[in-house]
């Protein structure tokens, strides 16, 4: 069952134009996601175009939003998620619990927000801000963090449940940024997974990394590994979320590869569990 | 805390990530470094996908260097997108004439500009 009408189902991958006629060809793709960043609305790859043809969802997945950030929300890029979401006919849209500008300065990669209160309100703010601009359900990712602030007052369970309480917001839950989180952070996944509205899993993310000296990097640039299926796997056990995503963007393995990473997650998310 | 203080932590973090800020006071200092080193992959990942063909040949083993420098030295500004942050390290290296003018087409694209990272 998925939360949100015309949700996503089954297993996808993420689109990338390096790699578009490899999705187009793959078997058992049943949605892709695209970075909206990368599209511009007046312009869909043709790629894409064919997979809208044979009624694939293709959802747009922004990093640019910033809606963690304290300084005024960048409406414009919400604006264009908004735009490249109509375009694209997508059910749903997506962005991070993180933030990328402050200062003058983009970061260009996802970074960390504090768990604390205030900057629970920020988001709550900032997502209601941006859900008003979106025609369709906005969905929110945990990141992979690396670093964490000082004086976290929530965990990042209950931040995450109390954003999608207070928002209405749907969660779009990585499996390998909870593993970040884990190995990085010291969090135990169990607990997190235990704190979060599960109810409110639109799909999941997985993607492979690397550990290097005691701390994951989530490269989205090598094979998914154990950890990464284990947590979906105790996921599933909890509540099988309706639908799970392959992210790879970099070192582009052979379709056949690909495939049987596929073929693994959806051996995973479909296993009869008593 | 206010918004305005959470605004200002947030600004001191990604200056000491991108533009050789002070360290934020309760970060550790090595995942500092290794946050940073990771916005450092990412911009270099980002800018050699957007960079042109002659650019990249015309480097050769000098590219890598070259978009340190330039990420060091050039914290991407709000408003400045990826495509304009290729843009300007061209200009970077049109200026200082290291970039011969003739183009000599796509060959070698992927053996100089995608084996470094």
């Amino acid at each position: 069952m998925t939360p949100v009408p015309e949700g996503p189902s089954g297993v996808g991958i993420g689109w990338r134009r390096e790699i578009d006629l490899t999705v187009e060809r793959l078997p058992g793709v049943d949605f892709v996601e695209v970075v909206a960043e990368d599209l511009h609305p007046d312009a869909l790859p043709a790629s894409l175009q064919t997979l809208r043809g044979r009624g694939l969802p293709v959802l747009p997945h922004a990093v640019s939003c910033s809606l963690g950030g304290a300084e005024p929300l960048r409406v414009d890029r919400v604006e264009h998620l908004a735009a490249v979401a109509d375009a694209l006919g997508a059910p749903m849209a997506s962005d991070h619990v993180c933030f990328v500008r402050a200062g003058g300065l983009e970061s260009g990669h996802l970074l960390p927000v504090p768990r604390t209160r205030e900057a629970l309100g920020v988001l709550v703010d900032n997502v209601r801000a941006a859900q008003a601009v979106l025609g369709v359900p906005l969905a929110l990712e945990n990141i992979a963090p690396l670093l964490a602030w000082p004086d976290a007052e929530l965990s990042e369970g209950a931040f995450l449940a109390e954003l999608c309480d207070r928002t209405g917001a749907f969660l779009l839950l990585d499996v390998a940024n909870l593993h970040a989180s884990a190995v990085n952070l010291g969090q135990d996944p169990d607990e997190v997974l235990g704190e979060l509205p599960l109810d409110r899993v639109v799909y999941v993310h997985a993607a492979g990394g690397v550990e290097r000296d005691g701390v994951y990097h989530d490269t989205h640039a090598h094979p998914l590994t154990a950890p990464v299926f284990d947590l979906l796997d105790a996921l599933c056990a909890r509540r099988r979320p309706p639908a799970v995503l392959l992210e790879r963007d970099d070192r582009y393995p052979t379709d056949d590869e690909l495939a049987a990473e596929l073929a693994a997650l959806r051996a995973v998310h479909s296993r009869v569990r008593v | 805390m206010s918004r305005e203080e959470l605004a200002a932590r947030q600004a001191a973090l990604l200056a000491a990530l991108v533009a050789d800020g002070p360290a934020p006071a309760g970060i550790a200092p090595e995942r500092l470094a290794l946050e940073a080193g990771a916005l450092r992959a990412k911009r270099r990942r980002v800018l050699v996908r957007l960079l042109p063909p002659d650019v990249a040949e015309a480097l050769g083993a000098d590219l890598a260097p070259r978009l340190d420098a330039w990420i060091r030295g050039n914290p991407r500004r709000t408003g400045t997108s990826t495509h304009a942050d290729a843009d300007a390290f061209v200009a970077s290296v049109r200026a200082d004439g290291t970039l011969p003018r003739a183009r000599r087409g796509w060959r070698g694209l992927r053996a100089t500009g995608r084996s470094w990272h």
